[in-house]
């Protein structure tokens, strides 16, 4: 049924208002009743069809500013603390995912891009998740941080050439993007030299020193479609500009709560769940209704969690607990919005099937869902004793 | 012997206690019961007089015509002022009194009293005591003098060494005992562990002995070596030689090496005042690069510092390398890059609480104690979105290094905190002093990262001493 631009907008905008109460009271995080609701308006019950291009252009803003903001939850200072053995640590535990999602791809008769978004997590969900148990600057905490941070990175930067190869082969467009690389990584530098030299400017920009013309907020929008900007002209995918543009702003300003709070007003109160609702009202129930589509949903599903649990028997080495093996193992799994991106990107470039893409996003609501919920079952808050040794 | 005393206080009960049977005292106080108490207990006294001891009437009634002594010992200055002038006025060959306030020193020292400063002996004792317990102090020559007996332990510097390097203007060695004899002093006497030395100076000069001899610590530059070597490398060739000359007279340094360029100086020594200087004087016209000259000779010459200006200032080199700290972190002894702002009055301490910051405050401290400096330690707080963690109670933690290492001393260190840029900061503050201290950890620098210390040294005004390595 075709739906008029004021009633669709009306229909958005009041889910937006009343999604958090009912995520509240269903205990679920916001945004898989977010994709609820838009598969409830979507192809899958109502069948409403949007007129217009707002929808679509105001969720990939959305899509492009949940990125910028995964981006920016990178803690450069915690990295910077690893050791190089901790850091080849979290390398192979990186690689051993990426090898069995690699294995697990195969089984389910999938090519490589299969394997490179099962080897996503999210650290928007793991950072929330960790400060909410009070294990964030815990040693454990410290090591699933990273652990989720190097596998968001690397299977973007993956996901992103892999793309570029099987658009155009490896000829001199391939290496296109070095330039993009090499410019950001003396913008990285150029940066955090100017806030060392200029703490007072960079104070107004974070918001610290009062600023009514809200420069902070206009330099990471700058940074968003600046990077988003040079992806495109590099051929890269511009979900990866938009993370570069955040992580950026990570490592010139190690501490920004203020800038983070208006950004997330503007993000998470508007456009990302707009984003949400978009990706729902996409899904195609019907297409995993299917025998062989649940099969296969629930397999994808079992080599999802299998991925990061086997990997996660690595911190075993590290003297970690069975109990903070399985810990780490269940918060890991947990995907959403880099997997639901991939997935569009997949299908996008004809290396996925619309219904390999809605068993993807099936996947991540059910893991979104579980992971956070089942890691906070088993994790005792900080104080009741347990393994929160808090790192000095 | 016969002997009149004024008071029958403390001093008068412990002395009645040693005197023999050869004595017959005459004791005046205004308490009956103090003296009734005396006379019955000491055999020698002869005879009490109840009173005020200022009274002529009473004093003549003491009889100093006929007595040998007389000792003014009320607790009572002004009282025991009149009486001794009364004894002066009667003859009385020996006269001693005690004096509480200095200020009336002079008066009793016109009569030719012999004085008892207790207040002067009892605050020296106390400050000794915090100072060193294992030094001791006697007062001599009626307090104008002082004689102080020290013990050379393992860690003292000096063990080992020739007993010359003992000389001094503000003192002398008088004896040394070791092993149940006192050996005589000679040149080629080594000082060693166990030994046990006799000084003998001006009233006070303890201080000075503290600072150069004991207390643990080796006066600056010595705990890196004797020599000081200046560095005639820029224009300003006579300027540095005579910042060096400044630290040479004010500094324990036993020799000094100038290293200079033959074709543009030909005779750096023609400015030095050779009054003034007694020490060893060594030449070295400028032979190969710079840097590596000074390196070659720092070794040779067991130099503990050296005196240069600014190196010259290359771009591209900047970029990669901190040269100035670079060069510091390479010699085995401090590097002070002199910019003629001595005298040192005032030195500023960069403090970030590493162990390097802490050595260049201690040396700071060192120095000052010898050249009579104040000094300040500044710390720079920076903001939290720089270093990604809150640092809220950095500062008080590094302070509280701070008064670590001024209870440990004993000297004064001001406190200054300072938010922002330290570079900045810094260098905004070194403008009000002569010298600044920065202790360097990093010899090395990141590409496109500043260096805090390099960055210091070229910015500040003052002369900069860097300290990269502990001694050896």
């Amino acid at each position: 049924m075709i739906t008029s631009q004021q009633t669709a907008l009306l229909l958005v905008v009041l889910a937006i208002l009343i999604v958090p109460g009912i995520s509240r009271i269903l205990r679920v995080p916001s945004m898989v009743v977010e994709i609820i609701f838009g598969v409830i308006l979507g192809k899958s019950v109502l069948k409403l069809e949007f007129t217009g291009e707002w929808l679509p252009f105001l969720a990939h803003l959305g899509f492009l500013l949940l990125m910028f903001r995964a981006g920016m939850e990178i803690d450069f200072t915690m990295l910077k603390r690893q050791s190089r053995g901790q850091l080849m640590f979290q390398v192979l535990f990186f690689m051993v995912t990426l090898g069995l999602a690699t294995l697990a791809a195969t089984l389910l008769s999938r090519g490589f891009f299969v394997a490179l978004m099962l080897s996503t997590t999210s650290l928007g969900l793991v950072m929330p998740t960790l400060r909410e148990t009070g294990m964030s600057r815990t040693p454990m905490g410290q090591d699933i941080l990273i652990a989720a941070t190097l596998a968001d990175f690397m299977t973007l930067f993956g996901i992103t050439f892999y793309v570029l190869y099987i658009r155009q082969g490896i000829d001199w467009r391939f290496f296109l993007p070095i330039p993009l690389f090499l410019g950001f990584g003396i913008l990285l530098r150029i940066g955090r030299v100017w806030v060392w030299w200029h703490p007072a400017g960079a104070e107004r920009i974070l918001g610290i020193q009062e600023d009514a013309q809200e420069i902070g907020v206009r330099l990471s929008m700058a940074l968003l479609f600046l990077f988003v900007a040079l992806s495109e002209l590099a051929h890269l995918e511009p979900v990866l500009g938009a993370f570069l543009g955040g992580s950026l702003l990570a490592y010139i300003f190690r501490e920004k709560p203020l800038l983070e709070t208006k950004l997330s007003a503007m993000g998470f109160g508007f456009l990302i769940p707009v984003f949400f609702i978009h990706v729902g009202m996409q899904f195609d129930l019907t297409h995993i209704m299917k025998p062989e589509m649940i099969l296969f949903s629930l397999k994808l599903l079992g080599a999802a969690v299998t991925v990061k649990m086997a990997p996660a028997a690595l911190l075993l080495f590290r003297g970690r607990k069975p109990r903070e093996v399985f810990q780490a193992g269940v918060l890991l799994s947990s995907r959403l919005s880099l997997i639901i991106a991939a997935a569009a990107i997949g299908v996008e470039n004809n290396l996925i099937k619309p219904e390999i893409k809605d068993a993807v996003v099936f996947m991540a609501l059910v893991t979104c869902f579980l992971g956070p919920t089942l890691f906070k079952l088993i994790t005792p808050t900080v104080g009741s004793g347990g393994p929160n040794d808090v790192v000095k | 012997m016969k002997a009149v005393i004024c008071g029958a206080g403390r001093y008068t009960r412990n002395l009645l206690g040693r005197l023999g049977d050869r004595w017959r005292i005459t004791l005046i106080d205004a308490s009956e019961k103090a003296l009734k108490e005396l006379m019955d207990t000491h055999a020698t006294v002869a005879k009490v007089l109840a009173g005020d001891a200022a009274s002529p009437v009473l004093l003549d009634k003491a009889g100093l015509g006929e007595t040998d002594y007389f000792l003014a010992l009320t607790d009572n200055d002004k009282v025991n002022l009149a009486a001794v002038r009364f004894a002066r006025k009667a003859g009385v060959p020996h006269i001693l009194s005690v004096l509480y306030d200095l200020s009336l020193e002079a008066k009793f020292q016109k009569l030719d009293v012999h004085l008892l400063l207790p207040g002067n002996m009892v605050g020296n004792t106390l400050y000794h005591y915090l100072q060193d317990p294992r030094i001791q102090v006697f007062s001599v020559a009626r307090g104008t003098g002082e004689v102080v007996e020290i013990e050379v332990t393992r860690d003292n510097w000096i063990a080992g060494m020739s007993v010359t390097v003992l000389e001094d203007p503000e003192w002398r060695l008088a004896g040394l005992y070791r092993a149940g004899e006192w050996m005589p002093l000679t040149g080629e006497l080594m000082l060693a562990e166990g030994d046990r030395l006799i000084l003998l100076g001006k009233r006070n000069f303890f201080r000075s002995v503290c600072s150069v001899l004991a207390c643990g610590h080796m006066p600056f530059p010595a705990p890196w070596g004797r020599g000081l070597m200046i560095v005639l490398n820029g224009d300003e060739g006579a300027e540095t030689l005579e910042e060096g000359m400044y630290l040479l007279r004010n500094t324990r340094v036993g020799h000094v090496s100038i290293l200079y360029d033959a074709v543009d100086m030909p005779d750096p020594t023609a400015h030095i005042d050779r009054k003034n200087v007694r020490h060893d004087i060594r030449l070295h016209p400028m032979d190969g690069r710079l840097t590596d000259t000074v390196k070659t000779l720092c070794r040779k010459d067991q130099i503990g510092l050296v005196v240069m200006r600014p190196l010259g200032r290359s771009f591209l080199k900047s970029i990669s390398r901190p040269e100035t700290i670079a060069l510091a972190h390479e010699l085995a002894c401090p590097l002070l890059i002199a910019r003629n702002s001595n005298p040192y009055d005032r030195i500023l301490v960069p403090f970030n609480g590493t162990a390097m910051a802490a050595l260049a405050l201690e040396t700071a401290v060192g120095l000052a104690e010898q050249i009579g400096a104040l000094v300040d330690a500044a710390v720079v707080q920076e903001p939290d979105f720089i270093h990604g963690e809150s640092r809220e109670s950095w500062s008080d933690k590094t302070f509280k290094k701070v008064r670590e290492i001024s209870h440990i001393h004993k000297v004064k260190i001001g406190e200054i905190e300072c938010r922002g840029n330290p570079v900045k900061e810094i260098t905004a503050l070194a403008e009000r002093y002569q010298l600044m201290v920065v202790g360097s950890t990093n010899p090395q620098k990141e590409l496109l990262t500043p260096h805090v210390g390099e960055l210091l040294v070229e910015r500040t005004p003052c002369s900069v001493l860097i300290l990269a390595s502990g001694a050896p």
